[in-house]
């Protein structure tokens, strides 16, 4: 595992607390009394609300596999106005007609010994699925890493009868976006695609530190490949905003967004001081990105995970044990909740052609 | 932690299953400058300094289209937020498109809202003048919290509801004011040495301007359909704003630097609604005139023009009567 990205972090975090500390914050309130949000660009197609049967399913699995109730209740954040499940549905059954596609975040290139959910892989597998993750470049634009997954899909070998999803976390969303625009003749094999923690309208982190990064980043991540260096401004809220408005998604994919959301104990060490410039900003966010810019438009919403912004599909926790971890010392069960999103995914995927 | 940047699309914060907003900027810019060039003094700014801008407006048509007609049978009803009651060396706000209205045939009033009540007591207020009156087709233009009540009005009361045929936010708390969910925002909307009386009128009604109440509320009310929406937001560089609203700019920058004073420019559209545009001022000059120096600081006001709000107010006007036209005939 390269740490060469702490010191970067470490000298980010102390710059964004210097900017920050004479604010008090505005913005105060609780989870449950906020209802989820997505900050749309005008024209785009809102969310849909599916939180009520993706609770049903992960808590369902997390009780067949031994944990509390009470403990599956925390693990996903309840915001205001949650509908209640209709009827009390059984869990779907897998369809390994689904092939997934994983594609990680920024910077995932760099270190290879943290791969995308090493819970969740053997357990789809063992389910039947055919899952793999796909090499994009950590330092790259999303229209560099496009291509990356260009020539995925086209090596995916897929018949009839079977579905191509792709997974992408973090920046990996945006990866997955710019592909299905560039490429549309591509795009057509694909039938869903599920955001987890998705930079989807970027962060106003990206703002402030891509000057810094880009003056450190030969140093701090010199043994990862540069790609053409552009991540960090890809990020950005304003030019995320700017591509999902000069761009429409397809229409024939199912979207699926779910969120991230941290209460401060609960962020990593190494974040805390990026999440305390955020909380600034507001009190929803995981320690990257805000809980408002993580959803793709026109997506089914299945909800917001209580994990940071790491902590919810990487095993950082296990080989930073001080920097990666939080004070509270709260873990999350990263193979539960990918069994769940694939059984919501085999769910609502079985009516489609 | 964002930059007060221009090169971004009209956005919105919006809860799940909100309807989608139309864009109407381009024919609404297409009015608005049209009926601007027409008025005594129109070159102190250009149009296009007092709508701002964004990535992602579109073009306007070629050739460019006249100006609709005005429909006077329409009854158009001012609903004042928080400024109704008290004023900070402001006139009354919408005081001068009043009359401007009335010229143009309009049956033209300011509803008389209560600043320190709750928004559904305004709104039960509201929909008593509706019923009472013999107005059939209404267009509904509030102000800040005026919005809001409009809303609550159309959702609890669907006898009224009914007879309105449009509702126009002017820099409406949509999704609320950040302002009025911490102390420390409270503490910049009412500093001390304010009317005593007013401030703590003011202050009663903070609970219904708090992001998440508002949001919530939206995503539990669904609005009917009809009548239309139209909004119309604001934003404005710090500097060129009413002294008073420069502090509120400066903590509401946390959150976007593109704010108007009270709230920012993505909090001010109504789910569903035609977005109109976003005027280059702030909170109070899109609604009131400056008339004496203020109270608390006697701070001057600074060399800004004032903001041509009546042409503002009748460019939407005519644009909404543009709308209902072509939905009558089915287009």
């Amino acid at each position: 595992m390269s740490l060469l990205s702490v010191p970067l972090l470490i000298t980010l975090a102390g710059l964004t607390v210097g900017l920050t500390s004479c604010a008090t914050p505005l913005l105060v309130y609780e989870a449950s009394d906020m209802p989820p949000l997505q900050l749309a660009v005008v024209g785009q197609p809102s969310v849909q609300d599916g939180r009520a049967r993706f609770r049903e399913i992960f808590c369902e699995l997390a009780a067949r596999e031994g944990l509390p109730g009470g403990d599956c209740e925390k693990l996903l954040v309840r915001l205001a106005a949650e509908p209640k499940a209709r009827e009390q549905a059984p869990l779907p059954t897998h369809d390994p007609r689904l092939r997934i596609l994983l594609v990680p975040g920024g910077f995932a290139e760099c270190f290879k010994d943290a791969p995308l959910f090493p819970e969740g892989l053997p357990r789809l597998r063992a389910a039947g699925y055919s899952v793999s993750t796909i090499p994009v470049s950590g330092r790259s634009s999303s229209a560099f890493n496009a291509w990356r997954i260009a020539v995925a899909v086209a090596r995916m070998p897929l018949p009839p009868e079977d579905r191509l999803v792709l997974l992408g976390y973090s920046k990996g969303v945006t990866d997955i976006l710019e592909f299905l625009v560039q490429y549309p003749r591509l795009a057509a094999r694909v039938h869903a695609v599920v955001s987890v923690a998705g930079s989807v309208n970027g962060s106003p982190l990206a703002s402030r530190f891509t000057a810094l990064y880009e003056a450190t980043d030969d140093w701090a991540l010199r043994n990862c490949p540069p790609g053409d260096r552009n991540v960090a401004v890809e990020l950005g809220r304003e030019l995320r905003l700017n591509w999902l408005a000069r761009h429409q998604l397809p229409g024939h994919i199912r979207y699926f967004s779910l969120g991230t959301i941290a209460p401060e104990a609960e962020v990593a060490r190494a974040m805390m001081l990026t999440d305390g410039s955020l909380h600034y900003v507001d009190p929803l966010r995981d320690g990257q990105l805000l809980f408002y810019d993580q959803l793709v438009p026109g997506s089914e919403l299945l909800g917001y995970v209580r994990a940071d912004h790491w902590a919810v599909a990487l095993p950082l926790q296990e080989h930073w044990h001080i920097l990666a971890t939080n004070p509270a010392g709260t873990h999350f069960p990263r193979g539960l909740l990918l069994e769940a999103i694939m059984l919501h995914m085999s769910e609502a995927l079985a009516d489609s052609t | 932690m964002l930059d007060y940047s221009l090169d971004v699309p009209a956005q919105t914060l919006i809860p799940p299953g909100a309807p989608p907003v139309q864009d109407g900027r381009a024919r609404f810019r297409e009015i608005f400058c049209a009926l601007l060039a027409r008025e005594p003094g129109a070159t102190a700014r250009p149009c296009d300094a007092l709508l701002h801008r964004l990535s992602d407006e579109p073009d306007p048509a070629r050739p460019g289209r006249p100006l609709p007609s005005h429909a006077p049978e329409l009854t158009v009803i001012f609903v004042p937020g928080l400024l109704g009651d008290c004023a900070y060396g402001l006139s009354p706000p919408f005081e001068a498109a009043v009359p401007r209205l009335r010229r143009l045939g309009y049956d033209t009033r300011v509803a008389p809202v209560n600043a320190s009540a709750p928004s559904h007591a305004n709104a039960e207020r509201l929909a008593r003048e509706i019923v009472e009156s013999h107005a059939e087709r209404i267009v509904l233009i509030g102000h800040a919290r005026g919005a809001v009540d409009i809303l609550e009005l159309l959702v609890a009361h669907p006898a009224a509801a009914s007879r309105v045929q449009a509702v126009l936010s002017v820099a409406g708390s949509i999704n609320g004011s950040p302002l009025a969910d911490a102390p420390a925002g409270a503490e910049l909307l009412f500093p001390p040495g304010g009317a005593p009386a007013c401030t703590e009128a003011e202050r009663a009604a903070l609970p219904d301007l708090k992001r998440a109440h508002r949001l919530r509320w939206l995503m539990e009310h669904p609005l009917p359909q009809p009548p239309r929406y139209f909004s119309i937001a604001a934003f404005a560089r710090r500097s060129e704003m009413a002294p008073p609203l420069r502090a509120r700019a400066a903590a509401l920058a946390q959150i976007d630097p593109r704010n108007d004073g009270l709230a920012p420019f993505f909090d001010q559209v109504i789910p569903g609604a035609e977005l109109l545009g976003y005027a280059n001022t702030d909170h109070w000059s899109i609604a009131a005139a400056r008339q004496r120096p203020l109270p608390a600081s006697g701070a001057a006001w600074g060399e800004t023009p004032p903001f041509p709000r009546e042409v503002l107010i009748e460019a939407a006007l005519l644009r909404i009567v543009e709308a209902l036209a072509r939905s009558e005939a089915g287009g």
